[in-house]
């Protein structure tokens, strides 16, 4: 097995969420999997969105955005407040799939992904993705109703995302402060872990942003403010420490 | 496409699988097993091998494998799973 030399960095894919593509010096870990954790209204769906809303119109990259919670024509209208023309990208760069299983399915039995990754990889090299995001997958896994079978699922995605190459974002909600412990495990499977938080200080609201962890390459680990601006999220400054550097992001 | 008996009039079912995967092989010889026992004259079964067929997902609205689908008589009903839990899949099947 040949062993990557030792300096070979891992590379990165912008976000376009002004800020975190600074305190994480160029992004996402391209071709490698990030977990986005956070509780209800934090903005999960909005960062992996813009994510690749960003890979599709600067850098024409197409996504795959897969929902298992909300539907897309839900996630799309939502997302209007941005001006991202989602409906306008929907026709080109971005797949939306809607996975959300309806209420009168009945189960029998155990299932699996198979057959859903396989259709997912025919369509990501119909589209030549380079992004593909699970929203909310914890919403389909937890009807296996057993954890084993759960984490089988997680370490079959793992394993499909390493194997396609694409860069992956998988959001997760926990309820609470910590992570719900029935997915911790995913926090060690994945190559980067971003917290989000949305919570109220003697009256006011705050979101923030946390990187927790992030395998191959330096970050600012504290915890930023969020704001939702008509171009998305965006990190601002806590003070001391300016994002002064611009990222470049030609090849 | 496996022809089986069933006594009630034209029971339609479509089986989607993912290859030789253990739950959908599981799901081919429970559904077997239902069908002669419980419904041993006219059911028709066809079987979509989505590695085969990817497409077919995405057109039929199937997210994961094994999923079976009574198409007739009406209403149609999806079962996800192996379908080993035989009376829920009787349920379903019998559904008017």
């Amino acid at each position: 097995m040949k062993l990557n030399s030792p300096h070979t960095v891992v590379t990165k894919m912008l976000t376009g969420i002004q800020g975190f593509d600074e305190i994480t010096d160029g992004g996402l870990p391209r071709g490698r999997t990030t977990l986005v954790m956070g509780g209800p209204g934090c903005g999960k769906t909005v960062f992996a969105l813009q994510s690749l809303v960003t890979g599709a119109t600067r850098r024409k990259e197409a996504g795959i955005f897969v929902a298992f919670e909300e539907s897309t024509r839900q996630i799309v209208a939502n997302a209007a407040t941005f001006g991202w023309d989602l409906p306008g990208l929907a026709k080109k760069k971005l797949f939306f799939l809607d996975a959300q299983l309806s209420p009168d399915v009945v189960k029998a039995g155990e299932f699996d992904l198979v057959g859903m990754l396989t259709v997912l990889q025919a369509k990501a090299e119909e589209i030549r993705a380079k992004w593909i995001v699970f929203d909310g997958i914890d919403v389909l896994l937890s009807l296996l109703d057993d954890s084993v079978a759960e984490r089988r699922e997680i370490y079959r995605i793992r394993d499909w995302l390493f194997q396609t190459g694409l860069t992956g974002i998988i959001t997760q909600k926990i309820s609470g402060i910590d992570a719900d412990h029935r997915y911790g495990f995913l926090q060690f499977m994945v190559d980067c872990v971003v917290v989000l938080r949305h919570q109220v200080v003697d009256g006011s609201a705050f979101r923030n942003l946390r990187v927790m962890k992030y395998r191959g390459s330096g970050f600012a680990a504290d915890e930023f403010p969020i704001t939702l601006t008509t171009a998305g999220m965006q990190l601002t400054n806590r003070g001391p420490t300016e994002f002064q550097y611009d990222v470049t992001d030609e090849r | 496409m496996a022809k089986i008996r069933v006594n009630k009039p034209g029971l339609r079912l479509r089986l989607y699988i993912a290859g030789n995967a253990p739950n959908s092989l599981r799901a081919i010889t429970n559904l077997k097993a239902i069908c002669d026992e419980h419904f041993p004259t006219e059911c028709v079964l066809e079987i979509v091998d989505l590695l085969v067929h990817p497409a077919r997902a995405l057109a039929d609205g199937i997210i994961v494998t094994p999923t079976l689908l009574k198409l007739s008589p009406l209403p149609v009903q999806k079962v996800i799973g192996t379908l080993s839990d035989t009376n829920q899949v009787c349920v379903a099947l019998a559904s008017r």
